[in-house]
């Protein structure tokens, strides 16, 4: 952590408007022209993640990643010397708005950084279009975000929910599960977002969806009326997109039913990654995912960040400290041509920046302001007593899907 | 501050606004308003932004005063009217047309209708299971909310409203956004205000004091249960459609139990039954949540429950709670 969140007298009083003068120019005369940092070259960045709620483990794993690329770099980008300012994201935009409305006015930032919720990224659009700031998303995954929605000013660094399923789609085809799919995920955004991926792209393969569940987001706990329907449907596999707690409980019963015997468990990879894995136990073990990461990756790049990343933190990395180190890294190679600090001058520059080569995930290039990378087909086994998300093939590059 | 505030002291004594303290609650009220409307122009803009939300919270906090400090209803679901109006008027504001007066009249009206719609079933019960009734009413609107994706974009919300429009011109930044939410927030606070003053608020107080002695006066107290209801509902979607010009951005957040909760909580610190209090109580949460929390290191939500629970104990009338006494001493 860069900055030590307390509550400092000066704070407060800016909380309470008692330092206006300095901002005499005032809101209802335009905009504040924060970051106009001078002399020594420097970049201020504030780091929106979430700190409290349900996204809480996530956020940590996030802020690992950025504190570690930092670290391995001096602090710095090239010339400039990095700030880094954190803020809670919380769980909903409710808290997330207002955290990134609070590092770009209030503490002045040149880039934000972060975001875990797709309707946070989504609600902040206007505020960086009217600030002329970058957001680098490292984890939202809504496709709407570099696709409908787009607006220069927003990057990501993760995935597109869609790219994850589709590509699992476009496997499962092709692997003898044609004749019969069941898909289930929570009934949200993100949740439709994956079926649609996935059934697209499995479709296409010549697959049949055989039925899909949709389980209240959130308020599920027991799973047996759709595990009873997985069983009476004659699906040959399932597919499934869970995370946090419901993926637990998900797979967790998915085993106790006897189905993981029968009718082998597929999924979006954030089913089985991060700290859920431990988690789940053996109930996970033989269940396959596709993503864009897993620490088991053989290359020297991760090999390196994985390595570091244990002796800091006594953890395996996740996905997301890498899609968040990745932020750091492509700011770090922007900034070599970038002319200024605001959105325009660094979104030119992201989009010169071509193959990021030595990322942990492998080789990955911008493609439509989010990442054309490699999917790796997953499976959970036990190396040595632990549980990993083990790599069994390489899918090759993709790009979100349109 | 205090003056606006002299109508709504809970119990008998509110009916008592002697003619001096009223003058003078008007001259405080517009020495209130004219720091207020004066503020952005010195202020920084997220201080603005944050002054805006307060602004926004503290007339949906007051909207629930009214069924919980003056009438007696505590309800857990109240913001279920305040995402409906808020829906109602970014749904306007993009497909229709965002000119002043009609997102926020499309939100009061949606707000009311919506309370109207549900009211006849909650107003018929009491205490307990007022509460689990206007729950279970939140968390339905909620999923209404997460799911009718076609129009409300589901859980990534409703995203791209446009800036609220006035005689054709966009209030294209903060401090006109603040201006039109100050002049919108003080116009409903005054409605509110006139209407627990008048005749109506005293049978309100009655029915929350002892409900079955004014139905032995001949009082209707369901009808007037329901109207408040109703009242509030739109008033609570005034809110909504402010909320919306000011972060234009609608999600399901918007609408839940914690929503409801914190408003409550707002509610609770400045004292039920009084207006002011619940503005000051609303300020609290809103300042500690979205100014403070951030730096917090995730700690924002605590801070929140740490502040509740030593209102409860060292203020169990709310910040409205601290006034008598302070006029006794001057006295």
């Amino acid at each position: 952590m860069t900055e030590h969140p307390t509550i400092t007298r000066r704070r407060l009083l800016a909380l309470f408007g008692a330092v206006p003068v300095l901002a005499a120019c005032g809101s209802s005369v335009g905009g504040g022209s924060g970051g106009t940092s001078g002399g020594a070259k420097a970049i201020k960045v504030g780091l929106v993640v979430p700190q409290s709620g349900v996204y809480a483990a996530l956020g940590t794993d996030m802020q690992r990643g950025w504190d570690l690329w930092l670290e391995q770099n001096g602090g710095k980008f090239g010339d400039y010397t990095v700030t880094t300012v954190v803020a809670d994201e919380g769980e909903t935009p409710q808290t997330g708005v207002p955290a990134v409305q609070k590092v770009l006015q209030s503490d002045g930032v040149d880039v934000v950084v972060g975001i875990v919720n797709s309707a946070t990224a989504l609600g902040v659009a206007d505020t960086l279009k009217e600030s002329k700031k970058l957001l680098i998303v490292t984890n939202a995954g809504a496709g709407a975000l570099t696709g409908k929605a787009r607006t220069p000013y927003i990057w990501r660094t993760s995935f597109t929910n869609a790219q994850v399923s589709a590509a699992m789609g476009a496997h499962l085809a092709q692997s003898g599960f044609k004749d019969g799919v069941f898909a289930i995920a929570p009934d949200y955004a993100a949740g439709a977002e994956v079926i649609a991926g996935f059934t697209k792209a499995f479709e296409a393969g010549g697959g049949k969806v055989v039925g899909t569940a949709k389980p209240a987001f959130g308020k599920t706990s027991d799973y047996q009326p759709f595990l009873t329907q997985i069983q009476q449907s004659g699906a040959k596999a399932t597919f499934c997109f869970f995370s946090g707690s419901e993926a637990i409980t998900f797979v967790k019963q998915y085993q106790q039913f006897g189905l993981a015997g029968t009718i082998p468990l597929y999924g979006s990879g954030f089913l089985t990654e991060g700290s859920v894995l431990k988690q789940q136990a053996d109930a996970a073990l033989g269940v396959q995912t596709t993503l864009h990461y897993t620490d088991q990756l053989d290359n020297p790049a991760n090999k390196a960040f994985v390595a570091a990343y244990q002796a800091k933190y006594q953890a395996s990395p996740s996905t997301f400290s890498v899609q968040t180190a990745d932020a750091a890294n492509v700011l770090n190679r922007a900034l070599k041509t970038a002319t200024a600090l605001d959105g325009d001058a660094l979104a030119a520059a992201l989009g010169g920046v071509g193959a990021v080569d030595d990322s942990p995930r492998g080789s990955w290039t911008f493609d439509g302001q989010t990442p054309r990378q490699t999917m790796y087909l997953r499976k959970v086994e036990n190396v040595n007593g632990t549980l990993v998300n083990a790599v069994v093939q390489d899918l090759g590059q993709q790009s979100q899907p349109r | 501050m205090t003056a606006v505030a002299s109508p709504a002291v809970p119990g008998g004594t509110a009916a008592r606004p002697p003619r001096l303290t009223c003058g003078r609650g008007a001259l405080i009220s517009v020495v209130v308003l004219v720091v207020l409307a004066a503020a952005p122009l010195f202020l920084a803009p997220f201080a603005t932004t944050t002054l805006t939300r307060v602004l926004v919270f503290a007339l949906f906090a007051v909207s629930l005063d009214l069924l919980v400090g003056v009438t007696g209803l505590p309800s857990l679901g109240h913001a279920g009217y305040l995402g409906a109006g808020a829906y109602a008027a970014g749904w306007v504001s993009i497909n229709v047309t965002a000119e002043a007066p009609v997102p926020l009249l499309v939100g009061a009206a949606v707000g009311a209708l919506a309370a109207a719609l549900t009211g006849w079933v909650t107003v018929r019960s009491a205490g307990v299971f007022f509460l689990m009734l206007t729950l279970a009413i939140g968390e339905t609107l909620q999923q209404v909310a997460d799911s009718w994706e076609s129009v409300t974009g589901g859980a990534n919300g409703l995203t791209g409203v446009p800036l609220v429009r006035l005689a054709g011109t966009p209030l294209a930044n903060v401090g006109y956004t603040y201006w039109y939410v100050l002049a919108v927030g003080a116009l409903g606070f005054a409605l509110v205000a006139v209407l627990v003053r008048s005749p109506w608020g005293a049978a309100l107080r009655g029915i929350r004091d002892n409900e079955p002695r004014m139905r032995a006066l001949g009082y209707p107290t369901s009808l007037y249960k329901y109207v408040v209801f109703v009242v509030a509902g739109g008033v609570a979607g005034i809110a909504g459609s402010l909320l919306v010009a000011q972060q234009r951005l609608v999600t399901p957040a918007d609408l839940g139990f914690l929503t409801s909760s914190f408003a409550l909580l707002a509610v609770v610190i400045g004292g039920a039954g009084s207006l002011w209090g619940a503005c000051l109580g609303a300020a609290l949460v809103i300042v500690i949540r979205d100014a403070l929390g951030p730096s917090l290191d995730g700690h924002g939500t605590l801070v929140l429950g740490v502040v509740f629970v030593l209102v409860v104990y060292l203020l169990p009338r709310g910040a409205a709670g601290l006034r008598p006494r302070r006029r006794r001493e001057n006295a």
